[in-house]
């Protein structure tokens, strides 16, 4: 268990900035997801947490102690590595012994606390098989049950699905968040897949270039995203964008007008986001409707996706009935419903109203 | 039809299966191999069973197993096995030890990279004709370079490696000199396959720096490391021209080697029979050791 306060962190190498300013509660006992695109930081925070990197600047607590420049093994953490790192050539067992080599347990302990992983794991049948000769799922049971041994005061995960088929990563997902609300320890998940931040997260961290960009619950994070960048990164099919300005309670763009219903968005240049499912297909001279060419059909099974090109060439989607027809080169309209817009400032923040 | 069919089944009889291609692409080696391997392998054996005489006219007897008998009852060979096995260990140790090293801090970031990479790869282009030359300069006393430098700092001293005591340590750093360049290399090669964040898991399992070394950097190069320990082995057993040119065998047969002492009773004693049955004794001792090594340790490793 533990409560981790990062406080101002900064971390350069040489002239390039990796995370810049970083402020962040990690709550006691919660599944944080750090979600973002390569090269924004959430592996570097990780590490720096886990003790492998230290920061240039701020400080980092564990349960209000400080630990900035401390070790890993003066954290009481766990680490699940990208591809589920094992040591190639020990057995299962051996790999889960490592984890405790260095704790004061006894003999006894360490063999209990061996045979309760394996079992929580279903690792029993392979603990004497070497990670070559088991496929990417079991690795995976048995990197976690390598960091679950440790009964460790927080588990942070780098990205420890992404090398699996989508088949086995959408079980082992619920699989590791049950585990973790089994244990009740404080687990830190980094990924750059927004399907497996929404659905494990008690709370979701975006980053983008060394920010942190928002921090909320996935529902927060979806239906308020703080930017443009957190509005377009979350949400499959993503978000319609669409730039223009506002006056006097219309948005224009070019020549399309659409009317705000009373929303008190003030006047000057803004981008519209919609997500696809809070529009709909019109005719093509509709007003407040965008006008649009398909692009491509997206059958879905209980949906479909409609996606068409404006008139500057700009893709938009649009969630229709598994029965809509259209052939691509066909024109229509997109009308957005106003009430489920969000506008974005030049900024990028999120304008609200 | 009929004329068709049997063309295809003609045109197929012209093909080759692929045991008859691999003989015919490998057959100018297969000659080449019976030429050089083959030839001097059987008419060694047979000089082996053979008393060869030069004077009065080359004539050959045969003699049975004598040549034998006589290498085993005489202890200037038994001396030679003991020269050639302080040899060949310390050369094979230092050697290893040496390769490790280089491949260690080869990998390690650094400036100079490709150029310390190049630098500490020359030693292995460098004939062993030439390393012995150098080597005899560092070993030398009297006009050796160690006096040289001594007497720049004026010192009397005269440090002289040309020993009995130390000869065949100063052929054993000479042989490993030539050699760990290239053992060092595949070690390098070996080491970049080992992912990053592998040494970061031995970080947070607390693993001491000696235990991350044994279970992290270790395993991937241990094919490897045997490969090359049998190697050099079979290279150090039959080493002839770094001993030929440094130290001649001597002082006395200190550094008499079973090779040199092969070369000594054939082409100066020109005891051809007596030395091709010596000969097949250092067959023998190679094929043994590598085999034993095969035995106690190559069977448990496996190519990455």
């Amino acid at each position: 268990m533990a409560k981790i306060e990062l406080r101002q962190i900064r971390k350069t190498y040489d002239r390039y900035v990796a995370v810049e300013n970083l402020d962040l509660d990690i709550i006691d006992g919660e599944f944080l997801v750090m979600l973002g695109p390569s090269g924004c930081g959430k592996t570097t925070t990780l590490n720096m947490i886990a003790g492998l990197d230290y920061p240039s600047q701020g400080q980092i607590l564990f349960d209000g102690r400080e630990v900035t420049a401390e070790p890993p093994h003066g954290r009481n953490i766990a680490m699940v590595f990208q591809s589920s790192l094992l040591y190639p050539h020990l057995t299962v067992r051996k790999n889960i012994e490592a984890s405790l080599r260095h704790s004061k347990l006894s003999k006894a302990e360490r063999a209990q606390r061996i045979a309760d992983a394996a079992r929580m794991l279903e690792l029993e049948p392979m603990l004497d098989k070497l990670p070559s000769q088991m496929s990417g799922g079991q690795r995976q049971r048995a990197a976690t049950a390598k960091a679950i041994v440790r009964e460790p005061a927080c588990f942070l995960l780098d990205e420890p699905l992404s090398a699996l088929d989508a088949a086995l990563r959408l079980s082992l997902r619920s699989e590791l968040v049950n585990l973790q609300k089994r244990l009740g320890t404080t687990a830190v998940f980094v990924t750059h897949d927004q399907v497996e931040a929404m659905t494990m997260g008690d709370r979701i961290a975006v980053m983008s270039k060394g920010n942190l960009e928002q921090i909320g619950t996935p529902d927060e994070i979806y239906n308020q995203p703080a930017s443009l960048f957190v509005a377009t990164f979350l949400g499959s099919p993503p978000m319609n964008i669409v730039a223009g300005d506002v006056s006097g309670g219309v948005f224009h763009a070019g020549p399309v007008a659409i009317d705000l219903a009373g929303r008190a968005i003030p006047n000057g240049p803004v981008s519209l986001g919609v997500r696809p499912q809070h529009v709909t297909v019109t005719a093509p001279d509709a007003a407040g409707a965008i006008p649009v060419t398909v692009y491509a059909l997206e059958h879905l099974g209980r949906e479909s996706v409609v996606i068409a090109d404006d008139a500057g060439g700009n893709k938009l989607r649009a969630l229709v009935d598994p029965g809509f027809h259209a052939r691509i080169g066909d024109r229509l309209g997109i009308m957005p419903a106003a009430s489920a817009c969000f506008f974005f400032g030049p900024d990028g923040r999120r304008i609200s109203a | 039809m009929a004329t068709i069919a049997n063309k295809k089944s003609r045109q197929r009889r012209r093909e080759l299966t692929d045991g008859q291609f691999a003989l015919m692409i490998g057959l100018p080696v297969i000659l080449l191999l019976v030429v050089i391997v083959a030839y001097p392998l059987v008419y060694s054996a047979w000089m082996a069973f053979h008393r060869i005489m030069f004077f009065g006219g080359y004539r050959a007897k045969f003699v049975g197993f004598k040549n034998f008998a006589t290498v085993l009852s005489d202890p200037e060979f038994w001396w030679c096995t003991w020269v050639t096995i302080r040899f060949t260990l310390e050369s094979v140790i230092l050697t290893m030890l040496l390769g490790l090293g280089i491949g260690l801090l080869l990998n390690r970031p650094s400036r100079f990279g490709s150029l310390w990479r190049t630098l500490v790869f020359l030693p292995w282009c460098v004939s062993l004709y030439g390393a012995g030359l150098m080597f005899a300069y560092l070993a030398r006393g009297q006009t050796g370079l160690p006096t040289a430098i001594l007497a720049d700092l004026g010192m009397q001293n005269v440090p002289d490696f040309m020993t009995t005591r130390s000869i065949v340590e100063v052929l054993a750093i000479g042989s490993s000199w030539t050699m760990a360049p290239l053992v060092g290399f595949f070690v390098l090669a070996n080491l970049k396959t080992i992912p990053k964040r592998l040494y970061d898991l031995a970080a947070i399992d607390q693993l001491t720096p000696l235990e991350t070394f044994w279970n992290v950097t270790l395993p991937p190069l241990r094919f490897t490391l045997f490969v090359f320990t049998s190697i050099s082995i079979v290279l150090s057993m039959k080493l002839f021209d770094l001993i030929f040119v440094l130290s001649d065998g001597g002082p006395g047969d200190a550094s008499s080697t079973l090779t040199y002492q092969l070369y000594k009773v054939s082409f100066k004693n020109l005891n051809l029979g007596y030395g091709a049955a010596m000969s097949f004794f250092l067959l023998f001792f190679i094929i043994g050791s590598t085999m034993a090594l095969y035995l106690v340790w190559g069977r448990r490793e496996k190519a990455l």
